[in-house]
């Protein structure tokens, strides 16, 4: 067991640093000239620099560099917490993600908790309701919440719950009713998604030879699905769970933007229009920390849900 | 699964079918299902509602909204092809290579998948729009560098399952090269489940590229990408929401029946 | 489908009622006095430069927040354009324009306390000139700055080693606002991030960059220019700024009563004016004085646009009134000339701005594109292609290019990021250059076309050498001249040799139009365009 774990911590810290590589690769060896994006904004385009100040900006980033150089010096620093300076705004980049990681974990919070009730709700109505249209219909919905895409449920909210209702504020970042709109439409594919591997596996526990044992002893469908149904589907859910952790910020890009909301995912979203390449590396980052790490917690949680993985794990 | 449910998914297969493949006649001739140029814009006409002459209303151009969604079709349609063939073949090529030869080189190039694996899709892609710039190029990368770790990974685990048959093995200990082998034996045999999930990531990138254009990194106009005409039609969400509401509904409806059909082929959707 | 559309019509219209019925409900004290008290709540659509600074700023919505906590040493009336006294009572220009003496108000304190004089006009604008590349308005406004001197405590002398007629407009800007000496101690980084203090009627107590702007009044400002009623404190508590990126969010969050002023930068639509005005709001706008939204050509030799008679030819085929009507609304200002038409000594050209495609068809004839079955026109094999980088193809660009498409000329949009584009420009790699800057004075337009002062792509592709020798002896001559006649006569010159060459295409005026709610009462532009808010108040504050 102590191998199983230590082995899993290495894959996932080899994985990071795997991660940061990609990152490097794709930002550092690009075509533009990151420099040229601190004098292009807004209402002026200004091209007014000397080749001197030019010099002195790509030394202050750090960009005059040979690129192996720079690789060496950026992981130095990542190693110390130290992720450089925002191109666009003059100001660290670890500042602005710990100003934005607040607002994201609260959203992405609300938006797991809403994902599992929503989802957990729809496979147990799914399989135990009584009207045989109820089931069908509960069982189509998920897929529909996984076809349409974010950006247009969270706009569909804003048109009905903002606008027509006034129930909700379409925009910002204070108050936890701000946080409602834009939890909702990063849970719709989420709760769709669970809801689906739910009903699945409550599907195949239903089947099975014991349960018409069980069900003889006079309890209810109902009952059989949440006392032994659930148990068992606990592994299949907690992957899925731990999937849509990974892709918090990922999903936040769209919420955020949409709703005007701090964040990470806005933060990302404007760095990639500004060229701001060292938030989005930042961020990228953290995301792919967060996969890491979510990863790590599920493979560790397994063998406690289901034994045979540590032993399948061994042989293979 | 129960039979009844069985022969519901199956009659609902008909008409996903049927709606898919009009959109992809829209997509390669959209002439044929409408009068309007999508580019010409007619001011007097601009930001009317839904009616017979105009199904989904006017923009703000005046130009006809169901016209720009059929035309955006060869966008949306056209990328998501691009995306899925090149990670098709890259995710094939790495695939079965890493399987057959086993070893450390397996090892390393697993572990690099692993790794574009744990990233989201849609990081990966802004990730390679930063460094590429906007555009159908540029997104088409993004979206085939998101898709393809997975498709290499069934790649692999097919190569593996045929490489260890009997008669691979006996092919090989008879002197046939292993690019021989590979050609012959493994990708006739391995293409199937790998065509399987690529169908079903058209659909994720068809997501991913409309999510894309709406966040404003698109390709550019005229062109009307999905996501790009949602975006666009959402400054007029007050006055005129049809803009945004009828193509959401087409775009929702369009990976609704792709998703059916995957199903109906006998994918299993994770 | 129909039935759809009238659903939705019906939802609208329920909707429109509901609001309307709301609006009947208070307002009763419209035409009192005005109240004190309330906060103010403005949304603008963002901060890209996310700098707090007057001095470095040049995102025009920050230098509204900015024009509420500093004063200049000048104000410019938005009726006429004539400059007035703010911290200095009069001043003296010499018959060169090299030499400006101002002679300062009394009593003038800033916010940290300290005593406006003219040891702390030199340090604001030394400090404005050491700042370099990081001031790009500053660079123009202070252009050939050679020296500040302090003649008494209530005397500067301001000394520049090339005529700069244009510098007492400059003083009157939020750029050539004077801060507080201690503020220069600072460094520009911590300037930018809001630790500034000036002599206006607020103070920034947080500075948020992109996200939360918060402003308190001062209650003891005493200093305002003639142009401002109110001679005392202002009537607002306090000032929230906030950033909405969505125009119907921000319209939204307007007629829900979330935000008192829209302030977006691209006009509000029609039809979200007819939604802010059915909850009893109200829009109040007014063009951005100074270069108008244009395209500027790439005359390089080889390139459609080098030979006139294609720039002639573009010039007739812009349509700007079925623009102006189109992208915005019937009424809508047209565009007249280089200038918007705000900008002091504003000449109109409009008669050379009209749509004429049947002459632009005989000019690219006459030129040699000759129209082939595919619509396109082309010159030996060659299609009439122009490349138009752009950041974003808006509805305005994609009007634009349908405009075009119908003459034959294929108008490609290459969407590219800001610094892509400002690579393109520089290198030359356009045949049209978007061009617009915001300043209530014509010398503004040398930054984007004079050859002699500016190293900017628009500038130096877009004249021969004998059209850019032309261009900049007419700039040189309007900042020469210290008579506003002859000043007059030099840029009426100008902008009419521009459009008559084609060297600039306008295509609209730049508006600011702002969305108020029934609450805001006193709305005030400054003559550039951004919000003065001395005079504003709310009715029925408490409610």
């Amino acid at each position: 067991m102590t191998r199983y774990v230590l082995g899993r911590i290495a894959t996932a810290l080899g994985t990071l640093w795997a991660v940061y590589t990609v990152t490097f690769v794709v930002l550092y060896l690009l075509p533009g000239d990151p420099v040229t994006q601190l004098l292009a904004a807004g209402d002026v385009a200004a091209e007014s620099l000397s080749a001197g100040q030019l010099a002195d900006l790509q030394a202050r980033y750090g960009l005059d560099r040979p690129i192996h150089d720079q690789y060496a010096h950026h992981l130095w620093r990542l190693a110390h917490l130290d992720l450089g300076e925002s191109f666009t705004r003059n100001v660290p980049v670890s500042g602005l993600l710990a100003d934005r990681l607040g607002p994201t974990l609260a959203l992405g919070a609300l938006a797991v908790l809403l994902a599992v009730a929503g989802g957990g709700a729809i496979a147990v109505m799914a399989v135990s309701a009584r009207s045989g249209v109820a089931r069908f219909l509960l069982r189509r919905l998920p897929a529909a919440g996984v076809s349409f895409p974010p950006f247009f449920v969270g706009l569909l909210l804003i048109q009905i719950f903002a606008f027509r209702l006034g129930w909700f504020p379409a925009v910002g970042s204070d108050g936890w009713r701000t946080l409602v709109l834009p939890a909702v439409t990063m849970a719709a594919p989420a709760a769709a998604m669970l809801a689906q591997v739910l009903t699945r596996s409550l599907d195949r526990t239903l089947a099975e030879p014991w349960v018409v044992t069980v069900r003889a002893t006079g309890l209810s469908r109902f009952a059989v699905v949440t006392r032994h149904g659930l148990r068992n589907a606990a592994p299949a859910a907690v992957n899925v769970l731990g999937l849509l952790l990974g892709a918090t910020v990922a999903e936040a890009v769209v919420a955020e933007t949409l709703f005007s909301r701090d964040g990470l995912g806005r933060l990302v979203q404007e760095a990639v229009l500004d060229q701001d390449v060292p938030v989005v590396q930042a961020v990228v980052l953290v995301a792919g920390a967060a996969v890491v790490a979510i990863n790590l917690v599920v493979d560790l949680i397994h063998p406690m849900l289901d034994p045979r993985v540590t032993a399948m794990r061994r042989a293979g | 699964m129960t039979a009844a449910v069985a022969v519901r998914r199956r009659a609902g297969t008909l008409p996903a079918g049927f709606f898919l493949l009009l959109v992809a006649i829209s997509a390669v001739t959209p002439d044929l299902f409408t009068p309007y140029d999508p580019y010409a814009t007619v001011p007097a006409e601009k930001l009317l509602a839904p009616s017979a002459a105009h199904v989904f209303g006017t923009d703000e151009l005046g130009r006809d909204q169901f016209t720009r969604v059929l035309y955006g079709a060869t966008h949306t349609i056209g990328i998501t092809a691009a995306a899925v063939g090149l990670a098709l073949i890259a995710g094939l090529v790495v695939g079965v290579l890493s399987g057959l030869t086993g070893g450390w080189p397996d090892i390393v190039v697993m572990r690099a998948v692993d790794v574009l694996v744990s990233l989201p899709r849609l990081l990966l892609a802004l990730l390679i729009v930063t460094a590429f710039g906007f555009g159908a190029v540029p997104t088409t990368v993004a979206v085939a560098a998101g898709i393809f770790p997975g498709l290499a990974r069934v790649a692999r685990a097919e190569t593996l399952k045929i490489r260890t048959l009997p008669y691979v093995e006996a092919a090989r200990a008879g002197g046939a090269s292993w690019l021989r082998s590979a050609v012959r034996h493994v990708l006739p045999h391995s293409w199937a489940p790998v065509l399987a999930l690529a169908l079903l990531d058209a659909g994720t990138a068809i997501l991913v590229i409309s999510t894309m254009s709406f966040l404003g990194l698109g390709p550019p106009p005229p062109a009307a990408e999905w996501g790009g005409l949602i975006a666009q039609g959402r400054d007029h969400l007050v006055a005129a929401p049809w803009l945004t509401l009828l193509p959401g509904v087409f775009v929702g409806l369009v990976l609704l029946s792709l998703d059916h059909l995957v199903r109906s082929l006998g994918r299993d959707v994770p | 489908m129909k039935k759809l559309g009238h659903l939705l019509t019906l939802l609208l219209l329920a909707v429109l009622g509901l609001a309307a019925c709301d609006a009947n409900a208070g307002g009763a004290d419209r035409d009192g006095s005005p109240a004190a008290g309330g906060t103010l709540r403005v949304a603008f659509w963002d901060d890209a430069q996310r700098c707090a600074d007057p001095n470095q700023v040049y995102w025009i919505e920050t230098r509204s927040v900015n024009r509420q906590v500093a004063d200049s040493l000048t104000d410019q009336d938005p009726a006429t354009g004539a400059i007035v006294p703010w911290l200095a009572t009069d001043w003296t220009v010499s018959g060169d324009a090299r030499e400006y003496t101002f002679n300062l108000r009394g009593g003038v304190t800033f916010s940290d306390g300290a005593p406006l004089d003219a040891a702390a006009v030199k340090t604001a604008l030394d400090a404005t000139v050491a700042l370099g590349a990081k001031s790009v308005l500053g660079l123009t406004y202070l252009a050939g700055y050679a020296s500040a001197t302090v003649v008494d405590p209530d005397t500067v002398t301001v000394r520049f080693n090339q005529p700069n007629a244009a510098f007492l407009q400059a003083t009157s800007t939020t750029t050539l606002a004077i801060l507080s000496p201690a503020t220069y101690r600072e460094t520009p980084e911590r300037r930018c991030a809001g630790r500034i203090a000036g002599s206006g009627p607020f103070v920034m107590d947080e500075f948020t960059a992109g996200t939360r702007v918060h402003l308190t009044r001062r209650k003891d400002y005493a200093w305002p220019s003639s142009l401002v009623r109110n001679r005392g404190a202002a009537h607002l508590d306090a000032i929230t700024f906030s950033y909405i990126k969505e125009d119907s969010v921000r319209v939204g969050s307007l007629t829900s009563g979330a935000i008192d002023v829209a302030w977006p930068r691209e006009p509000i639509s029609e039809p979200d004016q007819k939604l802010i005005r059915a909850t009893g709001g109200r829009v109040e706008s007014r063009p951005l004085p100074g270069v108008s939204y244009q395209l500027v050509p790439n005359v390089t030799d080889g390139r459609p646009l080098a030979d006139r008679r294609v720039r002639q030819a573009l010039q007739k085929l812009i349509d700007r009134r079925t623009y102006a009507d189109t992208i915005y609304w019937p009424g809508y200002p047209v565009v007249a000339g280089v200038f918007d038409s705000t900008t002091p000594y504003f000449a109109p050209q409009a008669p050379a701005l009209a749509h004429d495609p049947d002459g632009a068809g005989r000019l690219l004839d006459e030129a040699g594109w000759r129209r082939e079955p595919d619509g396109y026109r082309y010159r030996d094999g060659r299609r009439l292609s122009l490349v138009d980088p752009v950041t974003a193809a808006l509805p305005g660009d994609q009007l634009l290019q349908d405009q075009l498409r119908q003459a034959g000329i294929d108008l490609q949009l290459r969407v590219v990021t800001a610094a892509q584009r400002v690579d393109m420009f520089a290198a030359g790699d356009f045949d049209l250059a978007l061009a617009f800057l915001t300043r209530a004075d014509p010398s503004v337009l040398g930054s984007a076309l004079d050859q002699a002062v500016s190293r900017q792509g628009t500038a130096r592709y877009s004249q021969d050498a004998g059209t850019g020798e032309r261009i900049s002896a007419l700039f040189a001559q309007g900042l020469r001249a210290i008579d506003p006649a002859q000043r007059g006569r030099a840029y009426a010159d100008l902008q009419r040799y521009v459009v008559e060459q084609a060297v600039s295409f306008p295509i609209c005026e730049r508006v600011q139009a702002v969305g108020l709610s029934r609450r805001v009462q006193g709305f005030a532009f400054t003559s550039e365009s951004f919000l003065r808010a001395n005079d504003v108040w709310l009715s029925g504050a408490d409610g």
